[in-house]
């Protein structure tokens, strides 16, 4: 199965379990369905760095533990989550303790490659924002990063989360991406962006572009660690190869104690100028 | 690791005279998915585990094949970790004793369960 497709059934499945336990309003509560299903859910100390999150069988009791160094409230949310996706999602014990017994290490992110870490995090997205109430609220949350940060405070998820969720559901041109110094570690389009003629994506390890506003901001560290943000402007072909040179909001904020920055990059007119161009070249 | 699961499957819920529908009704889970687990056509969510050890009053561990006492857990526990690469002694630690909490507190409702 490829990753595409895992996160899809990941996410099907959380959607799925949302409606089975008839949850209709945001913002969804992992710590109480942990709660309801009789799996513990424990707090490192905020001195203990060290994994953020883990689920531990120890015979019949299972327990997610996840650390709370990183003062934020959505990516403890999303930990949580994310761990309840292994305890959810079908093939996770064979897969995850092929040995049947032991210790499983695995890495995560939307940037690993281990199947069942993908499916993980795409089951905590669609949990926490499951498209038919995260639908529902993007109709009036408005558009662009001020829309973001309204769903995020409504599904009380991290900024960054919930900006990959928007960009997946956004009808207008949205680009997301996170960096760290001069390199973008991951990007995501929406489907109106992917559609534009000739554009490429931004891969990952990749240089940022020396024309925005996030290479400047990357360069103070406070700008990061005190989550900062800066409203500014930018060209979309000085971000992407092969897009037509319009203008787009170029939103930047630090991600603090994560240590990364989050860019989303919107405009609502890429397309109608795209086709434009595309009917003048012909 | 998987077949073993089937095979676990099917004899307990013999042992304890269920049909597929029966157990299915009494585990909350669909027939069709229990057919499908005892022909090794799918592969369990713990949550499915969980809910079908229950049903058969039998643990985990025995139907995932780590013990062969139905009433008996495993000798270890089983760890997933999120952004493993981060883990440090002080994680390894907090897991130990929390294993170390468990296997004490579980010990003697097993012994008697043996009884």
């Amino acid at each position: 199965m490829s990753k595409k497709m895992a996160g899809e059934f990941a996410a099907a499945e959380a959607e799925r379990l949302i409606e089975e336990w008839g949850l209709t309003s945001l913002p969804i509560d992992p710590f109480e369905i942990a709660k309801k299903h009789e799996i513990q859910v424990m707090a490192k100390p905020p001195e203990a760095v060290g994994v953020s999150g883990f689920l531990t069988k120890i015979g019949d009791t299972f327990i997610i533990g996840h650390a709370s160094n990183i003062r934020n409230d959505g990516f403890i949310r999303f930990t949580v989550s994310h761990e309840l996706g292994h305890y959810f999602l079908p093939e996770h014990p064979m897969r995850l303790f092929p040995n049947g017994n032991g210790i499983h290490l695995s890495r995560s992110g939307f940037i690993s490659d281990d199947i069942s870490e993908v499916e993980a995090d795409h089951f905590a997205a669609a949990l926490l924002m499951p498209e038919s109430l995260f639908r529902e609220a993007m109709s009036s949350a408005g558009e662009g990063f001020p829309a973001i940060e309204t769903l995020s405070r409504q599904c009380k998820t991290s900024i960054t989360a919930t900006a990959i969720q928007y960009a997946k559901f956004a009808d207008d041109p949205v680009a997301i991406i996170v960096s760290s110094g001069k390199i973008v570690e991951y990007c995501f389009m929406s489907g109106a962006l992917e559609c534009v003629k000739g554009i490429e994506w931004i891969k990952k390890g990749s240089l940022l572009p020396r024309r925005c506003e996030t290479v400047g901001f990357n360069q103070n560290a406070e700008n990061i660690a005190r989550t900062e943000s800066v409203e500014a402007w930018s060209k979309l072909d000085d971000w992407f190869d092969g897009a037509p040179s319009l203008d787009v909001r170029e939103d930047v904020v630090g991600l603090g104690t994560y240590g990364k920055t989050l860019t989303v990059l919107f405009t609502d007119g890429v397309m109608e100028e795209a086709d434009g161009q595309e009917f003048d070249d012909d | 690791m998987s077949s073993k699961f089937s095979e676990r499957l099917r004899s307990a819920r013999e042992l304890r005279g269920l049909s597929q529908s029966q157990l299915a009704e009494k585990s909350g889970l669909q027939p069709s998915a229990i057919s499908h687990f005892e022909q090794d056509r799918r592969s369990p969510s713990f949550d499915n585990l969980r809910r079908l050890a229950n049903a058969l009053t039998v643990t985990t561990d025995y139907l995932l094949g780590r013990t062969d006492d139905p009433t008996l857990c495993g000798p270890t526990s089983d760890t997933l970790f999120k952004h493993a690469e981060k883990l440090s002694s002080a994680d390894l630690d907090m897991l130990t004793r929390l294993a170390e909490t468990f296997a004490n507190k579980n010990q003697p409702s097993q012994e008697v369960k043996k009884k």
